[in-house]
């Protein structure tokens, strides 16, 4: 909780990961890593290679155990929790986009997208089905509904992981570099994507090399060996400033500055 | 890189690998055990038959003989060779007690006959394959013996007639071509010849021998015509060397086959867990392979990686395998050395087995070498872009699972995958089915064997009691006061007397064959006919099921019996089952001869408040020596024994099929995890549990399980059967129906299969757990 009322989603603290690397010998990516994500924030993790970003976004999602530390996901410590509970959590509370798509090759687009609704079973197949029509409408794949994953590009078979992510109405959006198998022009269309879903107020962690990914967050994490090196706030971005290039150039500048 | 990959490839299947040597060295040691008992066999036989000078035609014969219409034959007969008449002592059980026992072979199976070395062939040899000379007071003893009484040279054997009593002493064991195996049913013990006719004084039952050699064993069924043809003596059975030969070879020839069967059994099991295994490390080296590819390290050198591991453990196991067929070879070969002595080994005998543990070895590495092909199929960019291979053409033809409106979503997941992927299913499912056929038939013949309803297969009715009289000098006496008490016994409800005697029948290539007829009135006690009914008139015949074949002849249709020099035309009323008597039996309603008769049966019903038991204990001491049988025992007491091993062997078959359905399912999971691992990763990014997954392959399992067990069960219920009839035929009964226990056949034992696999899927799916979420998608 914050001193003024505003809920944190989600609080790292003390956050620390170590991978052992043979002989008994470990290794530190991670190093006490302090972290709070306000609701409806949208955070970008940014920094050079093997910084730990990715490390981050997925001991922090509890899909990756932790070696010290805690996290606490709406209040409730995560890092504790059963594999059963964890699971509960990312079909309920988290919605995941990844660089590769990663949707499952015996389904076709519109089951790949219904498939964690289905399992939360919380709401009617029936408008189910309905929402994720809505969704393929938005994200422009309502077409190839029926289609097979193999029948599509990478741009929308990415429009159709972000579907998935957004089915169950997640509290949060998890993206490990979304547009990074994507050319620049499917990799704006997602940004833009991604942009309206903050606006509509879902939460979002996005791990990027890219500062125009990054400029449209309203707050840049800068990482290096580990830790928070830096962060940077560049505000709230609406579309209709028109401000995105000012903003993308002002990151560009303090990143040059960081080193990066 | 490539020496990483063989020690990891070793690390992470360490209990596989070793398994697989296991196996393989298991197939080489058995396959190079039964081909040294093929090769140790037929030396050691056909030693045995040079040595003893085997007889190559052998009419036994009871009664009295005419040498001289013999010699008249002989001299009449160019093809001749050598001929000599042997008579041998029948002397009874009840008279001889062996060793230092205090019973006497009353109990024996055995028909034990007393015999001198015989002057110029069919030797009686000793253990070291000598013609076997006897001193006064001194007996030689079929090995037979040895094995069944533990004897030893010097112990005693007593011979009893009447109150006089002859001791011997054991100075040989006898290694007879004829009658060595167990399998047959006499024994021919050795004596001198002074000795010999002292016991001649007492006891008079006595059988001839009437022994041929001929000049060209090629001719020896036209021999064989010829001598059925003339006049001579042939009360009794023939037998020549073909079926020596055969007899001789049976024990240890079915031993070797059954090793060679398990030996193929256990390398196809190796084989396929290799496959899976094999594929497994494929998978999950997927993108070491790609990156090896892209750097340029050429197809031959990847596969040599992976070819020299299997090379180096199918050589090593194969001459493990090789090396412990050496040292336990003797275990298995020692019933040849007893029965049929050792020959000296020729090269040949040294060199099959190795020869045939070359071919195991072979078979692996060419297994191997045609699984590797599949690297062929990896391209460095596919296998660095997706980091698996997938291979497998997909079907998402399904119903789709936004039309699902019901159906749980892990179900749902497992069926699309089985549906999808079926082909590589197809084989966990064949196998699955074969373990469950494997199972089953065995169960249901055992259950048939079981069954009362058996007797329909023996050709004979179903009455309380059964009396068997054999022939012997005064049976014909017996018989008729043994008719004369049965008619005066109140007790009695009705009862038919049926005597068997032998016949001429003209065979379908013209030939007079002799043929079992039993006669008597068979309306009393029917049994069931395949075709047809019971003989009514004095020209009708029925006929078991192998006779209508041999002879040809089907319903309503004519055939031609001898007897006595008069000949009867017979019309076939009825074909039934039998596999009695070599399956070879006929029934008519003929007058009764004493002359021909061989043995007299009769069936009897007691009337309904007599107790069947008690009746049977007051023939066997009225009727003595007759054999009287409670007909619901004498189910059990034919079978018994075969009933007995066929519950072992089934209880094994159940305890291997069961271990191989673990074993397979275990590995196929194995492959199927690795192939699965990105797949896996995705559906628990998006929040799908460990459990949810391990549902979803305890769905596919069960579902593979269950397709699998019925498809097995149905193939027993119609193929299983139709191939226990194939080999029933062959003993004489064709319509062999099994005799299904539902709760067993669809109860409890496709229930025991569905658990098996279902535990093997819980425990194998466990290690999902230890691959990380976060590696898989952050690729």
């Amino acid at each position: 909780m914050k001193g003024d009322g505003e809920m944190y989603i989600l609080e790292a603290s003390g956050l620390s990961k170590a991978y052992s690397s043979g002989q008994g010998a470990k290794q530190l990516v991670l190093r006490e890593i302090q972290l709070q994500i306000a609701q409806g924030e949208f955070v970008a993790v940014m920094g050079p290679s093997g910084s730990g970003k990715s490390t981050l976004l997925y001991t922090i999602s509890g899909m990756d155990g932790i070696s010290a530390g805690r996290v606490v996901f709406k209040g409730r410590e995560i890092s504790s929790l059963a594999e059963e509970e964890l699971a509960k959590l990312r079909l309920h509370g988290m919605g995941f986009i990844f660089q590769q798509m990663h949707l499952l090759k015996n389904l076709n687009i519109r089951d790949n997208i219904i498939l964690p609704a289905y399992r939360a079973n919380k709401n009617r197949r029936g408008s189910i089905n309905k929402k994720a029509a809505e969704l393929m409408k938005r994200t422009g794949i309502a077409a190839l509904a029926e289609r097979d994953i193999t029948q599509v590009s990478g741009g929308q078979m990415q429009r159709a992981a972000i579907c998935r992510a957004l089915i169950n109405e997640p509290d949060i959006l998890f993206g490990d570099e979304p547009t990074g198998a994507l050319n620049s022009k499917a990799a704006g269309e997602i940004m833009e994507i991604i942009a309206e879903i903050h606006q509509t107020g879902t939460t979002i962690l996005l791990v990027t090399h890219d500062t125009k990914v990054a400029a449209q967050a309203e707050r840049v994490l800068y990482m290096l060996d580990g830790s928070i090196a830096a962060e940077h706030r560049l505000g709230r971005y609406e579309k209709r400033n028109n401000d995105l290039k000012a903003r993308e150039e002002k990151l560009t500048a303090w990143l040059m500055n960081m080193g990066f | 890189m490539l020496l990483k990959i063989a020690i990891k490839d070793f690390q992470r299947n360490k209990i596989v690998t070793i398994g697989l040597f296991l196996f393989i060295m298991l197939s080489a040691l058995l396959v190079a055990s039964a081909s040294h008992i093929i090769m140790e066999l037929s030396g050691s036989l056909n030693h045995l038959l040079l040595k003893s000078n085997a007889p190559h035609f052998v009419q036994m014969h009871q009664g009295p003989i005419n040498h001289t219409v013999i010699q008249r034959f002989v001299s009449a007969n160019p093809i001749v060779k050598k001929q000599q008449t042997v008579e041998m002592l029948r002397i009874d059980g009840s008279n001889i007690t062996l060793g230092n026992q205090s019973k006497t072979e009353l109990n024996s199976v055995m028909d034990i006959g007393f015999v001198r070395q015989n002057p110029s062939f069919d030797f009686l040899l000793n253990l070291e394959n000598e013609v076997i000379q006897l001193s006064e007071g001194e007996i030689a003893v079929p090995i037979y013996y040895r094995q069944q009484n533990h004897l030893s040279i010097g112990d005693p054997v007593t011979i009893t007639a009447g109150t006089r009593q002859s001791t011997f002493t054991i100075v040989d064991f006898v290694r007879d071509v004829q009658m060595n195996p167990a399998l047959v049913s006499s024994k021919r013990f050795v004596v001198s010849d002074r000795d010999y006719t002292v016991l001649k004084r007492f006891f008079k039952d006595s059988e001839y021998l009437i022994e041929f050699q001929l000049t060209d064993r090629s001719k020896l069924s036209e021999f064989r015509s010829a001598y059925e043809a003339s006049a001579l003596p042939a009360k009794g059975p023939t037998v020549d060397y073909a079926l020596f030969k055969t007899l001789n070879a049976l024990t240890d020839g079915v031993i070797a086959l059954v090793i060679i069967l398990a030996s193929i059994l256990l390398m196809i099991i190796a084989l396929l867990c290799l496959r899976f295994t094999m594929i497994a490390a494929l998978e999950e080296d997927y993108r070491e392979l790609g990156v090896m590819k892209a750097i340029g390290i050429p197809q031959s050198e990847i596969r040599a990686i992976y070819m020299a591991k299997y090379i180096v453990m199918a050589a090593s196991s194969s001459l493990l395998g090789y090396l412990a067929s050496l040292a336990v070879i003797r275990i298995f070969t020692a019933n040849i050395s007893l029965y049929l002595g050792t020959a000296s080994p020729s090269l040949l005998q040294y060199l099959v087995p190795v020869l045939a543990v070359a071919i195991v070895f072979g078979a692996v590495v060419l297994f191997c070498k045609l699984m590797l092909r599949r690297l062929n199929g990896i391209t460095a960019v596919e296998a660095l872009r997706s980091g698996t291979a997938g291979a497998a053409k997909l079907n998402t033809a399904m119903i789709p699972l936004s039309r699902r409106k019901w159906m749980n979503v892990n179900i749902f997941l497992g069926i699309k995958d089985v549906v999808g992927r079926f082909k590589m299913y197809g084989l966990l499912l064949f196998i699955l089915m074969i373990c469950t056929f494997i199972i089953i038939v065995p169960v249901n013949l055992l259950h048939t064997l079981q069954s009362p309803k058996f007797i329909t297969y023996m050709g004979i009715g179903q009455s309380h009691i059964r009396i068997d009289l054999q022939q012997s000098g005064s049976t014909e006496r017996k018989f008729e006061s043994m008719l004369r008490t049965l008619e005066k016994d109140q007790d009695i409800a009705k009862f038919s007397p049926l005597v068997t005697s032998r016949f001429k029948v003209l065979g379908s290539d013209g030939v007079w064959e002799s043929l079992n007829v039993e006669s008597g009135d068979f309306s009393i006690f029917p049994l069931s006919y395949i075709e047809g009914t019971a003989p009514e008139k004095s020209n009708e015949i029925a006929l078991s099921d192998l006779n209508a074949r041999d002879l040809d002849k089907g319903l309503g249709e004519e055939l031609l019996l001898a007897a006595g020099g008069t000949q009867l035309k017979m019309t076939v009323s009825g074909i039934y089952q039998d596999i009695t008597n070599g399956g070879r039996t006929a029934k008519a309603r003929l007058p009764y001869d004493p002359k021909t008769a061989m043995w007299y049966v009769v069936a009897i019903d007691v009337k309904p408040d007599v107790e069947v038991s008690a009746k049977v204990d007051q023939y066997a001491k009225l009727f003595y020596p007759a054999k009287i049988t409670h007909l619901d025992s004498y189910l059990s007491q034919t079978l018994g024994s075969m009933i007995a091993q066929l519950r072992l062997a089934t209880l094994l078959i159940i305890a291997i099929s069961l271990a191989i359905s673990v074993l397979i399912t275990s590995l196929f999971l194995k492959m199927l995890l690795a192939k699965d691992a990105s797949q896996i990763s995705i559906l628990r990014s998006i929040g799908f549990s460990l459990g949810d997954i391990r549902r979803q392959y305890m769905v596919r399992m069960l579902l593979i399980a269950g397709l699998g067990i019925t498809l097995g069960t149905i193939a027993a219920g119609t193929l299983g059967q139709g191939v226990v009839r194939v080999i029933g035929s062959m003993m004489g009964a064709s319509k062999i129906q099994f005799v299904i226990q539902p709760m067993t056949v669809y109860g409890w034992l496709p229930l025991v299969f569905v658990l098996v696999v279902g535990v093997t899927t819980f425990v194998s799916t466990m290690s999902i757990k230890k691959s990380g979420i976060a590696v898989q998608m952050s690729e």
